[in-house]
């Protein structure tokens, strides 16, 4: 019946932490950044001694350090702009409420951060300029909450009790109802396909430094959930578990496939996000120790490398005031620490080895080939496919072609390049030593032990073949200092102005800017508008009409004039009367 | 042992791999009906270009570009089994990590031509990358069978349970799957009608319009290599199982197809392209699927 101690402690320390830094920023601007970086670090520490006292089991565990790295990067990114006050209070909100969702055992407590984060969320995305991507929020995730308490109120009915393992002393049947109407809550939480609408509205509308959060973070509550529903339904899962991996791996090919045609680059973040996160969901459904340990593996990495590219753009955007990739270009010569981390970032989003993105697609596809359906497999390669398309549109309309900008502009703000080298460490060290991560959740899994699988920190061992990743690292770092070798030995070179190319004897004004940029994927727009044209969205447009014709037909009833009502009484008089003689009277 | 053994297989490959290209530059020619040039060709031009003075750049990235090509592709054909004798670091080359490996060499060049900001090369990128749609998924979806019924994606052991007899080897059990696979194997050289990232004659040689000296020399050695890995894979998924010697005759002969089936081809457009693979091909796999389930 109590809701749990340390999350209210969690809770309260960050918001006062959030205060704080309001009435800092209040005074000052200065003083708003250094004490919110301040009061940041110190929440993050009292969480991390809070946790390290009472020492929460494997995957929790895990949640707290990957939400805590997101959290102070993107608060880096909150302090090194101009950032309205009411924005660290409410993010600070998130934040606390998110690591008060994690640390929770029971439902009661479940609900209240779930709903407190969605509160905080919605309030910092309507207070910017755009509010429309807050409303669809609040609409999506209202829902997914009512849905939840629905749970809750199933499962005291039937035990009485709010914690976890009150799940065991449900039936069967009841149990799977239950656990279903708790994976839903969650996959709209992470996005899943007929529930992503709002995602790519809110990631684009959301203050920068929230949007990291909200990618890594946020969505991460939503990783824990299903988890957590997947791991309390043990072996009665597998039943529904194809439908969920369906549904995900529909969401990663389809939200990879909207990628390729945004010309926003926090759009197009917002839908690779949401296509990572569908490996996540396809991991969970197939339910085996193999699958389950590299959906969470690829959770981390996803909240790592997708914050990471969130976190460059915010700094882009800080620096040119803009995310529209067709603007943008060239910006590699003024700001090349940021083009690497983001050259990092989306190597790591499409799964190229030496990265943290290549195991946890490794162990899924290992789970997929043992899982045996074709098309499921098929379909994921697909979606990895796309994920490469998208990440070079990415990196090269924001940093390469030629500099499309009327004047200069500098690197990002110290505190953003921190921020990314937050990132880059764990990218490139676990992409080596992926058994670092698996460790955390070596016991919770255990218990769904289909295939045989082991790790040591660098090799991962299945029934399919063995890789040690350091291996591959190494073997991939040698030859290229042998290609860098090649490469200067071959002597000097003569650099050129970007307008000084090959144009087929064609003279060039220097107004002229030659980049083929917009609509980059053409091909893909025109001829796959078959598949492209039945989007969701307009099945809920149609939804949305449908309830404005019933909603007109009540009003109807409705209507506001007494003479209506009298012929309602009149006919009301009639029911009755024939109720009470049973029949059509007779009169002759 | 282990380093020599890898640095010397990479030098056969670079070498064979140019010699391959010079024949079938020789190959193209009599098919024209013209002379063409000395079987060594691609020796001297790609001496001539290393030693070139001063080639034009356009940047940082532009210069790693064909590097990160390079190197990729020297990366990937550590992890694939050359031969029988000789499995380098096959103990872990699995399918998927060579699958993903593949895929740097092409970025690399992508990212190097992106900064060179010629529309020319932008365009043979957005085009190379999806094309990629299609023969990559049609290649993945071609060897699903043999993994399924090998229970391993360890190369080397599948490139192993093909030795023996003539009918133990996939090319023989799997016979849709490996058209299917031939004909991926086809846009991944970059063939005609699959010519869509370079089309010399269209978009001006496409990525590679701005390179010169040793950048394009780098990229012609990636090209070498590449020869070898992509019809290697095919070699070892459906041929596999022979001696170092028979593997290479047999990467030799898959590839001296593909240039003949290039030099009497025209050129797709691109999305027909990929609208040919989700037809044919990807059709035949699946029927070798289905035939294999049932």
């Amino acid at each position: 019946m109590m809701v749990n101690q340390g999350s209210i402690l969690i809770f309260t320390t960050f918001i006062l932490a959030g205060l704080l830094t309001y009435f800092l920023a209040r005074v000052s601007k200065m003083s708003g950044r250094i004490g919110g970086a301040l009061t940041g670090l110190f929440s993050i520490i009292f969480v991390y001694l809070f946790f390290h006292i009472y020492s929460l089991p494997g995957v929790q565990n895990l949640m707290f350090l990957l939400i805590g790295l997101v959290y102070v990067s993107s608060l880096f990114l909150l302090v090194s702009k101009e950032t309205p006050p009411i924005q660290y209070l409410l993010f600070s909100g998130a934040a606390g409420s998110t690591f008060a969702f994690i640390n929770g055992l029971d439902f009661i407590t479940a609900f209240i951060f779930l709903e407190l984060s969605t509160v905080f969320v919605f309030l910092s995305i309507v207070s910017g300029d755009r509010k429309k991507g807050g409303f669809l929020y609040l609409l999506f995730n209202g829902t997914g909450g009512l849905l939840f308490l629905y749970l809750l109120y199933f499962i005291y009915m039937k035990t009485g009790r709010f914690d976890y393992s009150a799940i065991a002393f449900l039936k069967p049947d009841e149990k799977i109802l239950a656990l279903t109407i708790g994976f839903l809550t969650f996959a709209i939480k992470m996005g899943t396909m007929p529930f992503h609408i709002w995602q790519p509205y809110a990631y684009r509308d959301a203050d920068n430094g929230i949007t990291v959060f909200l990618s890594g973070a946020i969505s991460k509550i939503g990783v824990f959930g299903a988890f957590l529903m997947v791991f309390l339904q043990g072996s009665s899962f597998r039943i529904s578990g194809n439908v969920y991996a369906y549904l995900g791996v529909i969401t990663a090919v389809l939200a990879g496939l909207y990628a390729l045609l945004q010309e926003d680059a926090k759009r197009l973040l917002a839908y690779s996000s949401l296509s990572q996160l569908g490996y996540v969901v396809i991991g969970l459904g197939l339910a085996n120790s193999l699958s389950i340990s590299g959906a969470i593996l690829h959770a981390v990495s996803h909240g790592i490398f997708e914050s990471l590219l969130f976190l460059v753009v915010g700094a882009v955007y800080i620096r040119t005031k803009t995310t529209d990739l067709n603007k943008l270009g060239g910006l590699i010569t003024y700001m090349p620490i940021s083009f690497i981390a983001l050259l990092f970032g989306i190597i790591a989003t499409s799964g190229i080895p030496p990265t943290i993105g290549f195991p946890s697609k490794w162990m899924l596809y290992h789970a997929l080939v043992i899982n045996g359906d074709p098309v499921l497999l098929s379909l994921t390669f697909l979606a990895s496919i796309l994920a490469f398309l998208y990440s070079f549109r990415l990196v090269y309309s924001i940093f390469l072609g030629p500099y499309t900008l009327k004047e200069k502009v500098g690197e990002a703000p110290f505190p953003a390049l921190a921020g990314m080298v937050f990132f880059l460490l764990p990218l490139l060290i676990l992409g080596l030593f992926p058994g670092l991560v698996l460790k955390f959740i070596e016991l919770p899994v255990v218990r769904f032990g289909l295939p045989d699988f082991s790790f040591t920190p660098a090799t991962l061992k299945t029934p399919l073949a063995t890789v040690n990743f350091l291996t591959v690292g190494v073997v991939f770092i040698a030859w290229f200092v042998v290609a860098i070798l090649v490469y200067a030995f071959a002597g000097r070179s003569r650099w050129l102005p970007v307008k000084n190319n090959y144009t087929a004897a064609e003279a060039i004004e220097d107004e002229r800017i030659l980049h083929y940029t917009g609509d980059f994927y053409r091909f893909i727009r025109r001829d796959m508008n078959f598949l492209l044209r039945h989007s969701i969205q307009r099945f809920y447009r149609r939804l949305f009409n449908l309830f404005g014709v019933i909603g007109d037909g009540i009003s109807r009833i409705y209507t506001g004039d007494v003479r209506t009502y009298v012929y309602f009484i009149l006919l009301f008089i009639l029911i009755v009367l024939f109720k009470i003689k049973g029949g059509f009277p007779c009169l002759w | 042992m282990f380093v020599v053994k890898a640095i010397l297989t990479a030098i056969l490959v670079i070498i064979l791999g140019l010699l391959y290209g010079g024949i079938a530059r020789k190959v193209t020619a009599r098919v024209h009906r013209r002379y063409g040039p000395p079987f060594y060709q691609n020796f001297i031009d790609v001496l001539k270009l290393f030693s070139k003075r001063l080639p034009t750049s356009h940047g940082v990235m532009f210069e790693l570009g064909p590097v990160m090509a390079f190197g990729g592709m020297l990366v990937s054909l550590m992890f694939l089994p050359v031969g029988r004798g000789n499995p380098l670091f096959t103990f872990e080359g699995d399918l998927f990590v060579l699958l993903y490996l593949i895929v740097v060499a092409p970025l690399g060049l992508a990212l190097g031509a992106g900064q060179a900001s010629n529309p020319n090369a932008t365009i043979g990128i957005a085009r190379g990358l999806t094309l990629m749609i299609g023969y990559e998924f049609v290649f993945f979806v071609s060897v699903l069978p043999i993994i399924k019924d090998m229970h391993t994606v360890n190369l080397f052991r599948i490139a192993m349970a093909q030795s023996g007899s003539l009918s133990s080897l996939n090319a023989v059990r799997y016979p849709f799957s490996f058209a299917a696979a031939l004909i991926s194997m086809h846009a991944m050289l970059g063939e005609k009608p699959f010519d869509q990232t370079v089309a010399p004659h269209e978009i001006a040689s496409g990525p590679m319009v701005e390179y010169g000296g040793k950048f394009l020399g780098l990229l012609q050695l990636y090209h070498a290599i590449a020869i070898i890995v992509e019809t290697g894979l095919v070699v070892t998924f459906f041929l596999g199982g022979f001696s170092m010697p028979v593997f290479f005759l047999l990467t030799f002969v898959l590839f001296i197809m593909a240039v003949i089936v290039n030099t009497v081809m025209p050129r797709f457009r691109i999305f027909q392209a990929v609208q040919f693979f989700f037809l044919l091909p990807l059709v035949l796999a699946v029927i070798n699927i289905i035939i294999n389930a049932g």
